[in-house]
């Protein structure tokens, strides 16, 4: 097992959450809970990653945490810097994961926050954090009474006084010094005890985490709320003072903390069994908060249910539900002629048990199309930034599933979809005041599902397509006959060519070579299909439709010879017999379909067969507006497959993309017609 | 800062678990999967750290720090017991046998730190 893998697994996940939350804070900036959250997850990076040896991830979420610290106590507010820093983190983080130096960045950001933190809270922020009740404690007595074994457990004294000097400004006190602290260190044998002042900068748990290793009666923190306490239990067990020794320790925490005493005066009256009672009080409850808590949070996670399996797994499952399916259909071909009634109702019983498995195991797959969303809401956000367009985004229907290969090969198209409609679609603030139109641009996302299909869409208010530039560009880059007149929909499909990018200018947020034929591209090589539609100044709809999976097939079954092929169902167009001697007696190889000459192919020939059936089939494949026809012997049936890659030895074959299992058992390739052609 | 670690488990698991954590750190660590597999390990050099668990076969946890303790060289390094035992009093006897601290199992990674790092000043 990898730990540090493991590791790496967890920490991505963990930026994910953040960035979440840290989304959820953008768009209101004082939920309380998100700050807490983005500070527990802060937490958990700093405190595993110097253990992996990612130490610069520590340093940095170090001093982040300190400023969310800061922010959820209420000592500063989460503005906009605060915000922009952090979420330049969250990348910096990834790439430091990832094993991507970045230490110049690193230091970047913890000069920012130093600086930051240099420039203090304000004090009227200060007051009101204390009616958070969150601060630190003003002053705090620790009595420390170690044991006197407390060397043969292997304590170490001297560390432990010198953390509780790093606790903030402290004085230790040395009670029974018979024998002079030093020897007593020396020889081992204590028999001294300590007393200590202190006005902490650290909060209580910080404080408690110094005497981790003593027992409970070793030692008791009191949190100093009045000069009464000195007088009182449990001072006086220990020790009793004089006036002048009370007065010593009082200007003792007065010079570090000059407001002692004052702030505290109303809780001494609301609680008058002061001292330990309430000390212990308070920390009780602020442990049980605690927990409930953690106990929350494991409790919502539970209700999520989610857990991770890597893919090998899954499609190990899925060629094994596969299988089993084809078996099925195997079987109810060999059980065909059974008359017996109990044997046919446990075939259906059969049927029905393993389609349901077959589903529920190809859903495993299906992941909802929002998490994507925080990627975009980011996007949308250093967009709208970079170009100073305000713009509302609106989502709608994101828990539509799709498979997740699908998902993470949407990703880039969707973003450079958005890119393009913040660049070229929504106009200037100003632009759009003239226009009567809100000064904040409208982004909408949307998704649902259709049949077997799933449809994107995403639309903006913008100023739509300029389809005079469309077409002037088109003619200067010879794409188009300056003096034919084009449809909109003809524009668009130039449009969607390679190398067209309108941009007149190569602008930082769009046009960066990447056009929309590379989102065609895209969409297409999943089995989806891109469409636009556009009003001069109202905006434009892009419309991306795809699969719900990329693993059943909807498949017609040609024979050729004694072998099977399968072609798309969404690819076939049109089919027809044909007399062998009609369609091969021309010289030119092409078909006449809906006044269209398109070329056809034979499988016989392509797989060098000399004879041929006398009838032949013909079928209109039309694949992204392409049209190609296969001549094949016939149709044998219409099946539901499941997709399986080539292995590598195949792959180089490209007119065939992948491979399934039939009814009978038999294999059968899946024939991709278009490269044919080639 | 690299220090001497002796790690006593009989559980391969998280004998392992533990020694990558602290080699990761930077540690040099040596391993035992029972008591007198780590006695052995005393050889008169300087060990800044023992974790040891209390169940193991050949010489117990108990036993193995009462053995440590008594070597002039080790009586006050730090030792950490590991233990699955939720019974208070058994641990207070636990502690009784001079432990700097006793973690309970399963631990989460970053206590189990916490506490070693804290043991290791």
């Amino acid at each position: 097992m990898d730990f540090q893998q493991e590791y790496i697994e967890e920490v991505r996940q963990i930026l994910k959450d953040l960035e979440k939350s840290l989304m959820q804070l953008d768009e209101n900036p004082d939920h309380a809970d998100e700050i807490a959250n983005v500070y527990r997850y802060l937490h958990t990076l700093k405190g595993s990653a110097g253990m992996f040896g990612f130490h610069q991830i520590e340093k940095l979420t170090h001093e982040l945490e300190y400023l969310y610290s800061d922010v959820r106590d209420g000592i500063r507010a989460h503005d906009e810097q605060i915000m922009d820093l952090t979420l330049h983190s969250v990348d910096v983080l990834a790439d430091l994961i990832e094993g991507q130096p970045a230490d110049d960045e690193v230091e970047k950001i913890i000069r920012t926050v130093l600086a930051m933190r240099d420039t203090a809270a304000s004090p009227s922020l200060t007051t009101l954090a204390s009616d958070t009740g969150k601060q630190l404690p003003q002053a705090v007595i620790i009595f420390f009474t170690p044991d006197s074994n407390i060397f043969k457990r292997g304590i170490n004294l001297n560390a432990i006084l010198d953390d509780i000097r790093e606790l903030g400004h402290a004085e230790i006190i040395v009670h029974n010094e018979s024998v002079p602290l030093e020897k007593q260190l020396e020889s081992r044998e204590l028999t001294s005890w300590f007393e200590v002042l202190l006005v902490p900068e650290q909060d209580m748990e910080e404080i408690r985490d110094v005497f981790m290793f003593l027992g409970e009666n070793e030692y008791e923190i009191l949190e100093l709320t009045s000069p009464e306490q000195f007088m009182t239990e449990p001072y006086t067990r220990r020790i009793t003072l004089s006036e002048e020794q009370i007065n010593d320790r009082i200007n003792t925490l007065k010079a570090w903390s000059p407001q002692l005493f004052e702030a505290g005066v109303e809780e001494i009256i609301e609680e008058p069994t002061a001292g330990k009672a309430v000390d212990l009080k308070a920390n009780a409850e602020g442990q049980e908060d605690e927990e409930t808590f953690t106990f929350e949070t494991k409790k919502s996670k539970k209700n999520k249910g989610n857990i991770s399996v890597s893919t090998p797994k899954l499609d190990q499952l899925i060629n094994i539900v596969s299988e089993l399916v084809t078996f099925r259909s195997e079987l109810q071909h060999l059980m065909s002629d059974n008359r017996n009634t109990k044997v046919v109702e446990a075939m259906e019983k059969l049927d029905f048990l393993t389609l349901r498995l077959r589903d529920s195991a190809f859903n495993i797959r299906l992941v909802p199309l929002s998490i994507l969303q925080v990627k975009l809401q980011r996007l949308i956000r250093s967009v709208s930034k970079e170009l100073n367009k305000d713009v509302e985004f609106i989502t709608e229907g994101l828990d539509t599933e799709l498979d997740r290969s699908i998902i993470n090969a949407l990703e880039a198209p969707l973003m450079h979809i958005i890119r393009n409609a913040m660049d070229h679609g929504i106009e200037q603030p100003e632009e759009r005041m003239k226009r009567n139109k809100p000064e904040k641009g409208l982004l909408k996302l949307y998704s649902y599902n259709s049949g077997d299909h799933v449809f994107i869409q995403v639309q903006d208010d913008g100023n739509g397509i300029d389809f005079d530039k469309i077409r002037e560009k088109g003619i200067a880059k010879g794409l188009l006959n300056a003096q034919q007149n084009y449809s909109e929909k003809e524009l668009i499909n130039v449009m969607m060519s390679p190398g067209f990018s309108t941009a007149s200018a190569v602008t930082t947020v769009s046009g960066r070579g990447v056009g929309m034929d590379i989102v065609k591209k895209e969409v297409n090589a999943l089995r989806g299909d891109v469409e636009i539609s556009s009003e001069k100044g109202l905006g434009t709809i892009i419309t991306l439709r795809l699969p719900l999976t990329l693993t059943i097939l909807d498949t017609l079954v040609v024979r050729v010879a004694d072998q099977k092929y399968l072609i798309p169902v969404s690819e076939v167009e049109y089919c027809y017999e044909e007399q062998h001697a009609n369609l091969f007696s021309k010289k030119s190889r092409h078909i006449r379909y809906e006044k269209q000459l398109v070329p056809f192919f034979s499988l016989r020939e392509y797989f060098e067969r000399e004879e041929h059936p006398e009838k032949e089939t013909v079928i209109v494949v039309n694949k992204n507006d392409t049209r190609v026809a296969v001549v094949v012997d016939g149709i044998a049936g219409q099946y539901q497959t499941v997709y399986k890659p080539l292995n590598e030895l195949l792959q180089p074959v490209d007119c065939f993309s992948g491979a399934s299992i039939l009814g009978d058992g038999s294999t059968a390739l899946i024939l991709n017609a278009l490269k044919l052609k080639n | 800062m690299n220090k001497k670690i002796i790690v006593a488990e009989d559980f391969n698991v998280s004998r392992k678990i533990i020694v990558s954590v602290l080699t990761k750190l930077g540690h040099t660590v040596m391993e035992a999967s029972n008591g007198l597999e780590a006695v052995s390990l005393f050889d008169g050099r300087p060990v800044d750290l023992l974790i040891t668990d209390y169940n193991m076969p050949e010489m117990n946890g108990a036993e193995l720090i009462k053995t440590v303790r008594a070597h002039d060289k080790y009586a006050y390094i730090p030792i950490l017991l590991l233990t699955t035992e939720v019974n208070e009093q058994k641990i207070k006897t636990a502690l009784d046998e001079n432990i700097t601290a006793w973690i309970k199992k399963p631990f989460q990674t970053e206590d189990f730190l916490k506490i070693v790092n804290k043991a290791l000043r």
